[in-house]
């Protein structure tokens, strides 16, 4: 029986961090298919690519965990950066243009990024009431915000790739702070996103806040008789989505130094790459169970995979293609897993041996 | 458990005046309730008595609720789950409130996780949750980090009763807890509450189950349609009593068996084995028979039912039906056969709550009420009729979304479905399962009544009272085996058919 249930404890546990076993293949397998995967510049080329769905998914995964689903995050990302560099424009003339020197760039980009952020804080803030406080299923809501949000944006930027003609930003949030092979991905850019997911993995890991959440996701009902506020834990798990969209967002804005209104509607979406990286990172579609950090490991698998397509010849069809192959063997083997648990439930280890024994006098029967 | 031993016998609790309004019932009307320290009192009732109701407003669970509720003398209002708490009720729900992804630790420290500075302290978690199993003996047996969905049912229940206690409650309020223990474990919790209630907290204790009421209850009260009909000491009344007051008629022969004889085999099983589950098991059912399966919690009855109705899988053995070998493992071909098993799981397996008694009871016989491709169900609307007559479905609404049910008359409109199908073999798995006294009278009558009509019953029970007076027969697994059969002519009763289900092999005529 102790046993049994140490076997149990094992399978769990290895398919909690299975993410990194999908990580080691990918690598071990790309290693020998594409040599200059391991290149410096190759690696820095597939961390670049890795910011903004790295930064988004991080309160997805907590909307996730919570229970529910924010599939609005597709727009926010495209309304934090057209908001920013649209709002950089508008800040930047009136304090002046060049004119206006340093003072005008520093003070009009820190506007622009606030202005950015309350966008995503706010649409978090009312996907989160209507989901925690209204009790509008959370794919509904966000569904809905997808497509309403994606209809600002538009309006916004009139349908238009708004650009910013300063460099100074982009010039500094994605030169290496040190400018040595296999580090020079280390940019500033790169560091904010690794303490964000940091912060983001502390608190979900290591506070009261973060075990609620688990608890809100796994059993609402029983969190809620435990005196946990579970409609506010939803709420915020929204507000966090929201804004580590909009900031991956508007970030990814600075670095390509344009908000095109259409990230993602061509190719690979933003969204999509998101959410197959939270489930294959390990995120139970339920909630109550997950990982940032292990989520920012399933995107880093990913774009390794697409990355070595790439190199191959193959075109984002391929990529499509490949993504969607694995997420769908994840969500299939963690059906069929559960499947087989319900199966297996009430099993009596002990009639098992006696169902050997009577298995092997049916084939010896037969076979006289 | 600290020392904060209450004086036994003060009242810890009373709820004076209680009433709470549903739309369209009074559903606690004007009630007066009182608990004492170091007492265990059964809180009675049929479904839909109130008693739920009452608990859930002691739980913190309505704001709206009128009355006075006093704890320890002190007036307080309960309007949410926290309040509760905080004065000193806990409560060990029926279906339990498990977190099944995280850890025994951190569902017994929901809400409460222990924190140094800002940052979670696991090691004290730790030995905090190591501490609280100590007092249901599981601390050893149990690791804190193990994930809840790898826990036994029975630690789970025993884990939620720690969970309860480390709060130091006053009042410890527990909602049908023996429903899915076997015998042993049921003995466990007793001893559990006996020594609980010992240390001065007060145990309000919900249940069907007469006998377990006069096992363990001090005091009895008892509900019926919302209003108090009495409080007393156990020892002053009798089951009929009770029964009495539950019902409001005085019960005569709960029970009736008419002598009678019956036909040939209709169900042959031989060999059955589901790897894991059910070993080797060979038995006959005739017609007009009704074979009772008796056994402990977790012996293989009801997957020795779910195999023969062709839910799970027959991995060696043959089934015959009138002398036809079946594959079993597909449920339609079963079920056009006459073979039908009513499931213990009403509400998750049964019905569907959400489509109507109509839909619920034709979802069986959907072939039957096609001509080709094309549904009419209007043609089944006078069986549907007779159905609801002869099973008095309450309210004779046809329209009723399923929920909308009272347990008893859900487990009517589950009854009506199977027997829509007019089976020749119907597998009846635990039939009143936490079904009020008249619902189980009815249901009862009804099992006689097919079986006089020549259906065969296999009745699958851990209500002894009803398995002894019902069966013509009773066979006995025990661990998945199929262990020996008793026959009514020699005679059998509930210690014997306990004694049977514990592998005592003196009992039986027949033994394997």
């Amino acid at each position: 029986m102790l046993k049994n249930i140490n076997r149990n404890n094992l399978i769990s546990k290895g398919n909690d961090n299975r993410i990194y076993v999908f990580l080691a293949i990918v690598f071990i397998v790309l290693a020998f298919a594409y040599p200059a995967f391991f290149s410096s510049p190759n690696i820095k080329a597939l961390t670049t690519t890795c910011l903004l769905p790295i930064l988004a998914s991080i309160g997805f995964t907590y909307v996730m965990i919570g229970g529910n689903f924010d599939l609005s995050i597709g727009s926010v990302i495209n309304a934090g950066s057209v908001v920013c560099m649209g709002q950089f424009n508008q800040f930047f003339r009136g304090f002046g243009g060049d004119a206006g020197g340093t003072g005008a760039l520093v003070g009009a980009w820190a506007l622009a990024f606030v202005c950015a952020i309350a966008i995503g804080v706010g649409i978090g803030a009312l996907n989160g009431f209507l989901v925690a406080k209204v009790k509008v299923h959370s794919f509904i809501v966000t569904i809905g915000m997808l497509t309403a949000v994606s209809g600002f944006v538009y309006t916004y930027s009139n349908g238009n790739t708004i650009s910013v003609n300063s460099y100074a930003l982009v010039d500094v949030i994605d030169k290496s702070v040190v400018s040595l092979p296999y580090i020079e991905m280390i940019t500033p850019r790169f560091l904010v996103m690794v303490a964000v997911v940091a912060i983001f993995e502390f608190v979900l890991v290591k506070t009261r806040w973060g075990y609620d959440l688990f608890m809100v996701g796994s059993n609402k009902e029983s969190a809620f008789q435990a005196g946990i506020n579970t409609e506010k834990k939803v709420f915020l798990s929204f507000v966090i989505s929201g804004f580590t969209a909009a900031i991956s967002g508007a970030l990814f804005a600075v670095s390509m130094n344009a908000a095109v209104p259409n990230y993602g509607e061509r190719g690979i979406a933003p969204l999509m790459m998101v959410l197959a990286s939270t489930i294959i990172g390990g995120t139970v579609m339920t909630g109550g169970s997950g990982s940032v950090v292990k989520t920012a490991f399933a995107v880093l698998t990913i774009q390794s995979i697409f990355n070595g397509l790439i190199s191959m010849g193959m075109g984002f069809d391929a990529q499509v293609l490949s993504a969607g192959v694995l997420l769908g063997a994840v969500v299939f083997y963690e059906s069929f897993s559960l499947y087989r648990q319900s199966l297996r439930k009430g099993e009596r280890p002990a009639l098992l041996k006696e169902a050997a024994e009577l298995r092997r006098g049916l084939s010896a029967g037969s076979g006289t | 458990m600290s020392d904060t031993v209450t004086e036994l016998g003060r009242v810890v609790l009373e709820m004076r005046g209680v009433s709470k309004q549903f739309p369209g019932t009074l559903a606690v009307d004007n009630v007066n309730f009182q608990v004492k320290a170091g007492e265990v009192h059964a809180l009675m009732g049929e479904n839909g008595a109130g008693k739920s109701t009452l608990m859930k407003m002691l739980a913190g669970l309505f704001s709206d609720y009128t009355g006075e509720i006093l704890i320890d003398g002190e007036p307080v209002k309960l309007t949410s789950p926290m309040l509760a708490k905080q004065a000193g009720v806990a409560m060990i729900y029926q279906e339990l409130s498990i977190a099944y992804n995280r850890s025994v630790q951190e569902n017994v420290f929901a809400g409460q996780i222990p924190t140094r500075g800002k940052v979670i302290d696991k090691r004290a978690l730790r030995d905090m949750t190591v501490d609280v199993l100590r007092h249901v003996k599981l601390d050893g047996k149990v690791d804190p980090a193990t994930p809840m969905k790898n826990i036994s049912q029975h630690e789970s229940q025993l884990i939620e009763i720690a969970k309860a206690l480390k709060d130091n409650p006053k009042i410890l309020v527990m909602d049908e807890p023996t429903s899915a223990l076997s015998t042993e474990e049921v003995e466990t919790m007793f001893a559990l509450m006996r020594e609980v209630k010992s240390k001065g907290y007060a145990i309000v204790y919900i249940s069907h189950h007469l006998q377990e009421v006069f096992d363990i209850a001090d005091r009895v009260t008892v509900l019926r349609d919302g209003k108090l009909i009495d409080t007393c000491d156990v020892k002053d009344v009798s089951k009929e009593d009770l029964v009495e007051m539950m019902v409001g008629q005085k019960m005569s022969d709960f029970y009736k068996r008419t002598d009678k004889s019956v036909g040939d085999v209709v169900l042959e099983v031989e060999g059955l084995t589901h790897y894991g589950f059910v070993h080797n098991v060979s038995f006959q059912l005739n017609k007009g028979e009704i074979l009772g399966l008796a056994g402990l919690a977790g012996a293989g009855r009801s997957e020795l039912g779910r195999v023969i109705g062709g839910i799970d899988r027959m991995d060696a053995g043959v089934c015959r039906i009138g002398g036809t070998a079946l594959k079993t493992k597909d449920m339609c071909n079963m079920v056009r056969h006459g073979v039908a098993y009513l499931t213990e799981n009403r509400k998750t397996e049964g019905l569907n709550l959400r489509l109507t008694a109509r839909e619920n009871i034709f979802s069986a016989i959907i072939p039957k009420l096609s001509k080709g491709p094309v549904y009419f169900p209007r043609s089944g609307e006078a069986a549907l009729d007779g159905l609801y007559e002869s099973l008095n479905i309450v309210p004779r609404d046809k329209n009723l979304t399923a929920s909308n049910f009272s347990g008893g008359n859900q487990q009517k409109v589950l009854l009506a479905k199977w027997m829509a199908t007019k089976p020749k073999v119907l597998i009846l798995d635990e039939p009143t399962r936490g079904v009020d006294v008249g619902a189980k009278k009815l249901i009862h009558e009804t099992i006689e009544r097919l079986a006089s009509e020549g259906i065969s019953v296999l009745l699958i029970s851990s209500d002894l009272p009803e398995i002894v007076s019902l069966s013509d027969r009773i066979i006995v697994m025990m661990q998945g085996h199929l262990i020996g059969e008793m026959h009514k002519e020699d005679g059998f009763d509930e210690s014997k058919v306990l004694l049977a289900a514990n592998g005592e092999r003196s009992v039986f005529s027949v033994a394997y």
